[in-house]
């Protein structure tokens, strides 16, 4: 079974890119504290805005900090976010999406109108106003984007379990006397599993484009901690005179992103039966 | 003593605003060991009634019953762990399609595993392989871990089967469980129940046949065939343990034929013809009973076009008055029109038909 289906990854090379490349930025972010002894949050304030060169690879900042340095430290909030977040809204869009869906009723129109209401806003002005409220930190940021991008997660989750439901294997399961927590437990969950983990590999590309967009209003990971988002935006004051601020940062989230995406549609495609 | 009595039973499904009547008025019970055939068209009601005998409907159907009693308990008042534990406990259930009445994502050895667990305290791997070579799967062992779309129709039927057999139940209820298959492998699945129900001891399992499941042609080294050692012991045990009804429902009254001790047909939802299967099918009494096996293929039949009945089973929305079959009906007279007719003894009494030709009315 599983044999079969790393055939058929191999076979899908949008996906192995994919793969590849996020295996390669997670060794990166894992191997960070080795691979870059520098102190990323170590200033020099005689070496500023410097270009890429041999002593500084991508450059330094306008308080003289490596770029390198930052933004490998910087890939590894970004992705503990991405993970973090898309893990908090898994949890509780499978958990509202099953409920609904197998029990239907007035259980499934109220946790529905919630899922409503929670899609009606757009999410990051939600997450701004929250925050708003709140410190924003690291732990903050990834509870608030989790807490807010289950909606999507659970309708989807709710849509597959009606229709696995109404399925034979199920009206069989009730016929050998399986409770319904038990059915859901062990014949919907695991059927569950490939929809989930492709949208949670799109999420989680999304969560880290939200985090960067709100470390760029200064409202997500607090400085002097690095992260992509917040690189950006430092950058973007010196974008005539130091290019490399803003691109690299700006290219590590567009490939992180793009790799995520494909993995995903990889994924469904390997995944899915039908294909 | 009678294992189940059914006494007046009603299934309704709401339909919109409307109540649509699925199952009426049926009573019938069911001895120990003791096979029961219904047979019908679609739509007569008998695969709902075979699902409501085990309150397994849907929400929006409605059920009620004068009596429905299973083993001296009455299955309308038990609590829902009770009733889990009557089904696929006392109770086992086999599906029409054994192609969709599997979990795909599980191997068959997992999901037999998973019943064992509920309802026998625990897994039990040998328990499982001993269940498979019962309902004759080839390779018990190379089974045990392959998922439902490596198997074939009848190897899939045949776990369920396994399934619905897992803790010996007292009763199997099985609807249309050779629809799905093909002609030879219906025949092989109905012979199994038979050696399933039937307190067979001589019976031996088959010999395993190598190289007929469709994996990739190797032994499983890690999991021999269980048909060795402390095999045979399981199996006699197995075997001496089962004395088991069996509800067969079907639309092919020839499958019954051999098989069940009494024959139960349906139609528009009531049973109008109950009694031993070889006086129903050689005598037929009641009008509905007696188009059907007219309409049946025979092998030593001429070329002669097969009668037919004529129109079409009543829509359970609108159901005429008086006797449900009378539109069709080639006897029906007045009476057919304003009363319904109930179940009677008729013939020499051990049939009961619910038909006004043999009312003694004035």
């Amino acid at each position: 079974m599983w044999r079969f289906y790393g055939r058929r990854f191999l076979a899908n090379r949008l996906a192995l890119a994919g793969a590849s490349v996020l295996l390669f930025l997670g060794l990166a972010a894992v191997g960070a504290p080795v691979l870059s002894r520098t102190d990323p949050n170590q200033q020099r304030l005689t070496e500023r805005l410097m270009p890429p060169s041999v002593h500084h690879l991508l450059g330094t900042d306008d308080l003289g900090r490596d770029v390198a340095a930052r933004m490998l430290h910087g890939g590894r909030v970004s992705l503990r976010v991405g993970l973090v977040a898309v893990g908090i809204s898994v949890i509780i869009g499978t958990w509202v999406g099953v409920t609904a869906g197998f029990f239907g009723g007035w259980v499934d129109g109220l946790l529905m109108r919630v899922v409503d209401i929670m899609l009606c806003f757009p999410t990051l002005f939600l997450i701004l106003m929250v925050i708003a409220f709140l410190d924003p930190s690291l732990w903050t940021v990834m509870t608030v984007i989790g807490m807010t991008s289950w909606p999507g997660l659970a309708r989807l989750v709710r849509g597959e379990t009606l229709s696995l439901r109404e399925r034979d294997f199920v009206w069989a399961a009730r016929g050998l006397g399986l409770s319904a927590p038990r059915i859901v437990l062990v014949h919907l969950l695991p059927n569950l599993v490939v929809p989930i983990l492709v949208s949670a590999t799109l999420g989680v590309g999304s969560a880290i484009l939200t985090e960067s967009a709100l470390s760029f209003l200064g409202l997500g990971v607090q400085p002097p901690m690095a992260s992509w988002g917040n690189i950006l935006t430092s950058g973007k004051d010196y974008l005539h005179v130091a290019w490399w601020l803003s691109v690299f940062p700006g290219v590590a989230i567009l490939v992180t992103v793009l790799a995520l995406n494909l993995l995903g549609e990889g994924l469904r495609d390997v995944l899915d039966p039908r294909s | 003593m009678s294992l189940l009595t059914v006494e007046d039973l009603f299934v309704e499904y709401r339909h919109g605003a409307r109540r649509v009547p699925a199952v009426r008025h049926v009573s019938f019970s069911l001895k120990e060991g003791e096979c029961l055939g219904v047979a019908g068209e679609s739509g007569s009601g008998k695969s709902t009634l075979a699902l409501a005998l085990l309150k397994l409907l849907p929400d929006s159907a409605s059920l009620s019953a004068q009596r429905l009693d299973f083993d001296g308990r009455s299955v309308l008042d038990l609590a829902p762990r009770e009733l889990r534990a009557l089904r696929g406990g006392e109770v086992g259930f086999v599906f029409q399609d054994p192609f969709s009445a599997l979990n795909p994502v599980l191997t068959v050895g997992d999901q037999v595993d998973e019943v064992l667990e509920w309802h026998r305290g625990g897994r039990n791997r040998q328990r499982v392989l001993d269940l498979f070579a019962q309902v004759r799967l080839p390779d018990p062992g190379d089974l045990y871990g392959a998922y439902p779309h490596q198997l074939s129709g009848g190897q899939r039927q045949r776990v369920c089967l396994a399934m619905a057999i897992a803790s010996n139940p007292k009763l199997l209820i099985a609807d249309e469980p050779t629809t799905a298959l093909d002609v030879t492998v219906q025949r092989e699945i109905l012979n199994l129940l038979d050696d399933l129900r039937r307190d067979v001891k001589t019976q031996v399992p088959h010999p395993p046949l190598r190289g007929t499941f469709p994996q990739e042609g190797k032994e499983n080294k890690e999991f021999p065939s269980p048909l060795g050692r402390g095999q045979g012991e399981g199996l006699a045990q197995f075997r001496r343990n089962m004395k088991m009804a069996l509800i067969l429902v079907t639309h092919n009254v020839g499958l019954l034929s051999e098989r069940s001790d009494r024959l139960a047909v349906m139609y528009a939802g009531e049973i109008v013809e109950i009694g031993p299967t070889a006086t129903v099918l050689s005598r037929p009494a009641h009008p509905y009973t007696q188009g059907l096996l007219k309409s049946l293929p025979r092998l030593s039949g001429t070329d002669r076009r097969l009668p037919a009945l004529p129109g079409q089973p009543p829509d359970p929305k609108e159901l005429p008055s008086g006797c449900p079959f009378r539109v069709r009906c080639p006897s029906s007279f007045e009476r057919c029109v304003v009363h319904s007719p109930a179940l009677r003894p008729v013939l020499d009494g051990t049939v009961q038909a619910a038909c006004h030709l043999f009312g003694d009315f004035p």
